[in-house]
């Protein structure tokens, strides 16, 4: 399902510290773990590389704002050994032959391994069902109509029933179009005093009542993409515990940010789902720490220059995250003591590899070599000429972070370091 | 240069927000004495002020024009018809464009929130450390209206301290009402928003959909219901006529000597009784030349403070 560029592995030493304390020293042969040995004096942290479960690689279609090179460099950066990226490009991935281009650039392309998810409905329309079985047989990593949620109830019911045959499972944007229509942010406070058209919080939590609801009654396992409203949280947790096989991601946006930051009228804290209120974002946290939010996706959206460069109403919605998950979430999540560094590693390696069934990034002797190195205590200020990316919609411009990846290896490859 | 000297951080007005009550007490008393000075004053001699509008406009834009030539500036109205921006010029351009000429400010309405903070940014960007002065950003602001409304309540009731101000109608999409309720909060007048639940957004001022909500309020401000901000098929009311039936100010639902503002255009017979608007309680006309003076003081605060309000007349 992963593609990335064909030819070499690396042989190479790392030393760092274990999450545990232990320095250690790495031996890579061959791109493969063939030693782990106590010493060292690195006071960097050596983990499992990260899997990023939703990516826009704007490929094909906006090559301008990112393409499979540039996207899959700003993942190597940000410490990922795997990213999975979105099928709404245009054309849309909805057929094999566009599944099969996109696979044979990565071939020649792609920095770290990626994999690429194809549509649900065909054109992204939400009417026809794609050819899932072929698309699947084909490499699709997974079938979502990201950015636009399955409006139809039937429709959803069966892709559901069919996800089984493609053996991939379905990964869902929740939002009920006739509630977020005319929004541009979070419905509250800050939006009636902005004067912004609201988005409210409903708009996603009912279709996640929904969504989770056809899949309980089908059996079929769901993920529910950036969730960012605590009564979507709660509901995930009801369905769960009911039995359904349902994760969830959140974004680092999300999991720092509250809809606070648009009294700025900054068009970088414009995003789709938007920015919640104080509650949604410690619900947020809590299901992360608690593992019913497995994974953190950093919905890397890249937009250009010149769009985001308007009037807040007018930008559209997406921030960038690859090269700056980590740091974000270190400074604002571990460092404050809301989570532990631990499970911000699992949430952002073992979690998103598991929900999409890829090989899990281990620190083994015999496994492929998929290692990030940390150093968490490295300052640095984020800026707009400092992105591998092709754009620079960063929501943290301007700001200070500490803890920065060092190095990452991919696949049994040095990419970044 | 005074523009750039003692406030930086209050070098724009882009809301109300900017201002604290020292801020507002100060224009409203420029605004007392100007107001009555015959002819020109010299204050803004061989400065430019910029009026760019992308919407239609005739008081805001009249009474900006107006008030910059007052105080002998140099005026230059830009309108999105027939300029660049037809060509599709995005704003970004335009403001690197206009800024070239050395503005001393530049006044803009724009239909997009967050437009004039962006005029701002930009202007940065290029070097320029002209005032940006919002004249309107879609649903967002619009700090002047509620500086001449204060004005106007002032003139007309003696006192801001302690007034009641039921502001009625369509408050969601209102720049109008969001600024006003900011700009009263700031001089101790208490607020009621009145209208249609879906039209009333919560979060902004005690709120109630019943009209007799008005009875107590010493002044009741009537928003235009904006029939162009409607979605087709939004329903935030069931019917302008039922809209009307229900929240429209009519003689019969207000006291003698409660006071009726409306920052128009009026939409006769839908907001607002015919009546009512040619009523002797009715501040409209008021709320118009007060608008000339509070602009004019608006300027001279931001490009001229340190000149003091008390010597105005004098250098008539």
């Amino acid at each position: 399902m992963l593609v990335g560029r064909n030819g070499y592995s690396d042989s190479l030493t790392l030393e760092g510290r274990l999450a545990g304390g232990r320095c250690v020293t790495v031996t890579v042969s061959d791109g493969v773990i063939s030693r782990i040995e106590p010493g060292g004096s690195s006071r960097a942290l050596l983990a499992p590389a990260f899997v990023d479960p939703h990516v826009h690689l704007r490929t094909p279609g906006r090559e301008d704002e990112e393409t499979i090179a540039s996207g899959t460099a700003a993942a190597a950066a940000g410490g990922y050994c795997a990213i999975l990226a979105m099928p709404n490009t245009d054309p849309v991935v909805d057929s094999a032959a566009v599944l099969g281009s996109l696979r044979e650039t990565a071939g020649r392309e792609a920095v770290v391994p990626v994999g690429f998810m194809a549509s649900i409905s065909k054109g992204l329309a939400g009417e026809e069902l794609t050819e899932l079985g072929e698309l699947g047989d084909a490499g699709a990593a997974a079938f979502t109509d990201d950015g636009r949620p399955v409006v139809s109830a039937a429709l959803l019911r069966r892709a559901l029933q069919y996800a089984e045959v493609a053996g991939r499972p379905l990964a869902l944007h929740c939002e009920e179009p006739t509630l977020s229509r005319a929004g541009h942010m979070h419905e509250g406070t800050v939006s009636a005093e902005l004067g912004l058209g609201g988005w409210p919080s409903l708009a996603e939590s009912v279709m996640v009542e929904r969504d989770l609801a056809l899949a309980a009654h089908e059996g079929q396992p769901l993920h529910l993409m950036h969730l960012s409203k605590c009564e979507s949280v709660a509901a995930l947790e009801r369905a769960r515990a009911a039995g359904v096989a349902a994760t969830a991601e959140a974004t680092p946006h999300h999991l720092v940010l509250t809809d606070e930051a648009v009294r700025s009228l900054d068009p970088n804290t414009k995003m789709n789902p938007p920015l919640g209120s104080a509650s949604d974002r410690d619900a947020l946290v809590g299901a992360l720490r608690d593992g019913t939010i497995c994974c953190v996706a950093t919905d890397h959206a890249p937009h250009s220059r010149e769009e985001k460069d308007v009037p807040f109403e007018a930008a559209p919605f997406g921030v960038t995250g690859l090269e700056t998950a980590f740091a974000a979430l270190h400074t604002h999540l571990v460092e404050p003591g809301l989570i532990s560094l631990e499970t911000l590693l699992e949430r952002m390696s073992a979690g998103p590899a598991r929900a999409f069934g890829l090989p899990e990034p281990t620190l083994e002797v015999g496994a492929r070599a998929n290692l990030v190195l940390l150093d968490l205590e490295a300052e640095w200020t984020v800026t707009e000429d400092g992105f591998r990316s092709r754009s620079a919609n960063s929501w943290l411009l301007g700001q200070q972070l500490r803890g920065r990846v060092v190095k990452t290896v991919a696949d049994g490859r040095l990419v970044h370091g | 240069m005074p523009e750039s000297s003692s406030q930086p951080e209050r070098r724009h007005l882009l809301s109300i927000g900017d201002l604290d009550r020292g801020d507002v007490e100060r224009i409203l008393e420029t605004a007392r004495a100007l107001d009555g000075v015959e002819g020109k004053l010299p204050t803004l001699a061989g400065r430019l002020v910029i009026t760019l509008f992308y919407e239609s406009s005739t008081r805001t834009s009249a009474s900006f024009e107006l008030a910059a030539k007052r105080l002998s500036a140099d005026t230059l109205p830009i309108r999105s018809a027939g300029s660049s921006v037809d060509k599709g010029e995005s704003l970004k351009d335009t403001v690197l464009t206009l800024a070239a000429y050395e503005p001393a400010a530049i006044v803009v309405r724009h239909p997009q929130v967050g437009s004039a903070q962006l005029v701002a940014k930009h202007l940065v960007t290029a070097d320029s450390g002209a005032t940006v002065v919002n004249a309107g950003d879609g649903t967002h602001q619009h700090p002047t209206q509620a500086l001449l409304d204060l004005y106007a309540m002032e003139q007309a009731l003696g006192r801001l301290e302690g007034l009641h101000v039921a502001i009625v109608g369509d408050v969601l999409h209102s720049r109008v009402a969001r600024s006003l309720v900011q700009a009263l909060g700031l001089v101790g007048a208490s607020v009621v928003l009145v209208g249609p639940p879906a039209l009333v957004p919560r979060g902004l001022a005690e709120r109630s959909m019943e009209i007799s909500a008005i009875e107590s309020a010493d002044v009741v401000y009537v928003l235009r219901m904006q029939r162009e901000r409607m979605l087709a098929g939004a329903n935030y009311v069931p019917s302008l006529r039922e809209y009307t039936a229900r929240w429209g100010i009519t003689p019969e639902r207000l006291r003698p000597g409660q006071k009726v503002m409306h920052p128009g255009p009026i939409n006769r017979g839908v907001e607002l009784d015919g009546r009512v608007a040619d009523s002797a309680d009715s501040l409209v006309v008021e709320q118009v030349r007060a608008g000339l003076v509070v602009r004019m003081a608006v300027l001279h605060d931001l490009l001229a403070q340190g000149v003091p309000a008390g010597e105005i007349a004098g250098v008539a």
